[in-house]
């Protein structure tokens, strides 16, 4: 029997459908943002620098004199004292950031993780619309992951390679699907990541991390200028120098100021992170200081470093971040000599902070102790030449809003991000600011281990969740009498424990409630 | 030239045998992440991923078929041509079962990296030619990796194809 149309036929049409639908189906998911200039609106300049603990600055009361700059910047731009992030590490804190939501909303919980599908739309980037042009470069891998999520809201994003030693470190760059690609080659085919760190691809994987591993060895170090090797994020190899960096930024700015007025550009700077290499200039600063950081009781889930090492890393830190300071001093000199504070909102913040105590190094722990959450928020208005301090609590949820306000857009549905006060805001004593850590947890199921930190009024609840050894566990601080978190007063029960601790736990309860009815 | 290589008979069910365990290590950590994709990224970017991953398994099971057949073509015939199917099935199943296992032991980042993978080579190397020689010498393992490697050619029926449309829809993500 002959069939009217033959097999090789019914291949063929299945051939050209297919292409016809792929083709139809990439064009529409990769159109770029539109832009449409109004040049009446102000330029914003979003500065995050990764890693950086309020606790460690000059400019909130840190002993050494790390930011000279940034108490200089201080004179013309409002500042937060009481500003806290809402995670402790880069995926959890920057996704706060640009989402205006908690970790047990945005659910990048894990290291390298991504943002719930359901509220990608919901990103600053969208929020401050296409009457921006809306320019992003982040160094760090876990940010530009996020911001790969964000593409459809950004008209030019940076790879995240750029101005380093070795711009060719990352596969995904070399591809035009850029977004996809990273996700592809540089967290799964090539992933050199410590956790899980298993490459999706069985050879070129193996020979990629032993060729960079080899590589970066070779250029990381002999240079005069940085004593302790270059800056470098370990886990790709993206070995830079910051002043090229930052002179890199200037000329983004630059470029930005001149050609795609009025811009909101974020800049995600990966100094001060760890591994501290400050430059040379740098390296004897403190030495013969008389500074001598509280010893604090050793935690129970400690790294097993010793307090004379955590004093020699954190001396390294704030020589680092003077470094840092003085380069963000050379591109506010930037920004003031091109004129644009008079038209710009200049805000500068971090992600998460760091920790050199309690025998705990870094900020992968389970910990929300002041030096991890609490982070600096300084944000200069268009003309502004007075400094006003804000000392009421603050979240990184807010920026979004704030954000949205200066934008002129409404402010996003459901969130819980106020806009900050002396932007138009009002302060608001008797708020609960919250901040997440569950980077063990699946981010598709309740949070049952994990660590939630409450601060309302003058304390500080801490509670964790789930830890061997450390499950059901509160700790309480009055934070206006012990900002160092040394007596935990839990065993005291004050009489607002009860509904300090009722309302934490209703809240991760309300947080978890999605995810329950799933399972 | 031409007879120092093994006949194209020959070389596919080795081939098959390279293909199944590089794309099959990608597929089983694939669909590993497969879960947490799906949460945070849309079917078009977990295909896109997916396309990315099966177009860098062709370039490998081409680079390792590439590799046995240059060492077919520098050895005398009858240490690896004359043999092809056994011997090569057997230094492939060695060869990148000795890579899972680095993978797997091996994965956290270090810096000693580099001296590890120099005494995994000495030792991959040695296993090699210890199973080649009892390949050889014991006719139930000769036949068994002949089996083994002729049944897996099926395999290929699902690769080849897949990688084509994979090779395609990374083409069309990057003309844009």
């Amino acid at each position: 029997m002959s069939s009217p149309i033959s097999r090789r036929e019914l291949l063929k049409m299945l051939a050209f459908f297919s292409a016809g639908a792929a083709a139809s189906w990439t064009t529409a998911r990769f159109l770029p943002a539109s832009f449409s200039n109004s040049n009446s609106r102000p330029n914003i300049i979003f500065i995050v620098t990764d890693t950086t603990s309020a606790t460690n600055l000059s400019l909130y009361g840190y002993p050494r004199q790390t930011t000279p700059t940034l108490e200089k910047f201080a004179g013309r731009a409002t500042v937060y004292h009481s500003h806290y992030s809402g995670g402790s590490f880069t995926t959890a804190g920057t996704a706060t950031l640009l989402t205006g939501m908690y970790p047990w909303s945005h659910r990048a919980i894990n290291q390298m993780g991504l943002v719930d599908q359901k509220i990608v739309g919901e990103n600053v980037f969208d929020l401050i619309g296409d009457g921006y042009y809306r320019f992003a470069f982040t160094q760090n891998m876990a940010a530009d992951v996020l911001l790969g999520q964000f593409y459809r809201d950004i008209n030019q994003h940076l790879p995240t390679t750029s101005f380093s030693v070795r711009p060719d470190t990352l596969m995904g760059d070399r591809f035009k699907d850029t977004a996809i690609a990273l996700n592809a080659y540089d967290d799964f085919l090539f992933d050199m990541k410590n956790d899980p760190g298993i490459p999706g691809s069985l050879l070129l994987g193996l020979a990629y991390k032993a060729f960079h591993l080899r590589r970066e060895e070779s250029y990381r170090y002999g240079y005069a200028t940085y004593p302790l090797g270059l800056p470098i994020r370990k886990d790709v190899s993206l070995a830079f120098l910051n002043e090229t960096v930052y002179d890199g930024l200037k000329s983004e700015v630059s470029d930005l100021w001149k050609q795609h007025s009025p811009f909101f550009a974020y800049f995600h700077l990966w100094s001060p992170h760890e591994p501290y290499a400050p430059n040379k200039a740098f390296m004897n600063l403190f030495k013969k200081d008389t500074f001598k950081p509280i010893d604090k009781p050793v935690a129970l889930m400690n790294s097993g470093i010793s307090t004379s090492e955590l004093n020699t890393q954190r001396l390294y830190y704030d020589r680092y971040i003077a470094n840092v300071d003085d380069e963000i001093g050379k591109l506010l000199d930037f920004i003031e000599q091109a004129g644009l504070f008079e038209n710009s909102y200049i805000i500068y913040t971090s992600d998460h902070g760091q920790m050199h105590e309690r025998g705990i190094f870094g900020h992968v722990n389970p910990y929300l102790y002041e030096p991890l959450i609490h982070i600096p928020l300084m944000i200069s208005a268009p003309g502004q030449n007075v400094r006003h301090d804000i000392y009421t609590h603050t979240s990184s949820t807010d920026v979004l809003p704030t954000l949205a306000n200066i934008a002129g857009r409404e402010m996003p549905a459901g969130g819980v991000g106020r806009i900050l006060p002396d932007l138009g805001g009002t302060e608001d004593n008797g708020r609960s600011i919250f901040s997440v850590e569950a980077k063990t947890n699946s981010a598709f199921a309740p949070l049952t281990n994990t660590t939630i930190a409450m601060i309302k009024g003058d304390y500080k609840l801490i509670y964790y969740k789930g830890y061997d050894g450390y499950d059901d566990v509160f700790e309480l601080y009055n934070l206006s009498e012990d900002i160092e978190e040394m007596q935990n007063l839990i065993s005291k029960n004050p009489s607002n424990l009860a509904s300090l601790k009722d309302e934490l736990l209703q809240s991760l309860a309300a947080a978890n409630r999605p995810y329950e009815k799933k399972q | 030239m031409k007879n120092r290589f093994p006949r194209i008979q020959d070389v596919v069910p080795v081939y098959a045998v390279i293909s199944c365990m590089i794309y099959g290590w990608t597929l089983v950590l694939f669909f590993w992440k497969l879960p947490s994709w799906l949460h945070f990224m849309t079917l078009s970017q977990v295909f896109g991923a997916f396309s990315y991953g099966i177009l860098t398994n062709l370039l490998e099971s081409l680079i390792a078929i590439g590799g046995l057949l240059s060492l077919c073509a520098l050895l005398p015939s009858r240490y690896l041509r004359d043999s092809f199917v056994d011997r090569g099935s057997t230094i492939t199943i060695i060869a990148l079962g000795s890579v899972m296992l680095y993978q797997y032991q091996f994965r956290a980042v270090r810096f000693d990296f580099a001296n590890d993978i120099r005494l995994w080579f000495i030792v991959t190397v040695f296993a090699i030619l210890l199973f080649v020689f009892l390949v050889a010498k014991i006719g139930f393992l000769k036949s068994a990796i002949m089996n083994i490697s002729d049944r897996l050619i099926i395999f290929l029926y699902i690769f080849v194809p897949l990688s084509v449309i994979c090779v395609l829809d990374v083409i069309i993500r990057n003309l844009s």
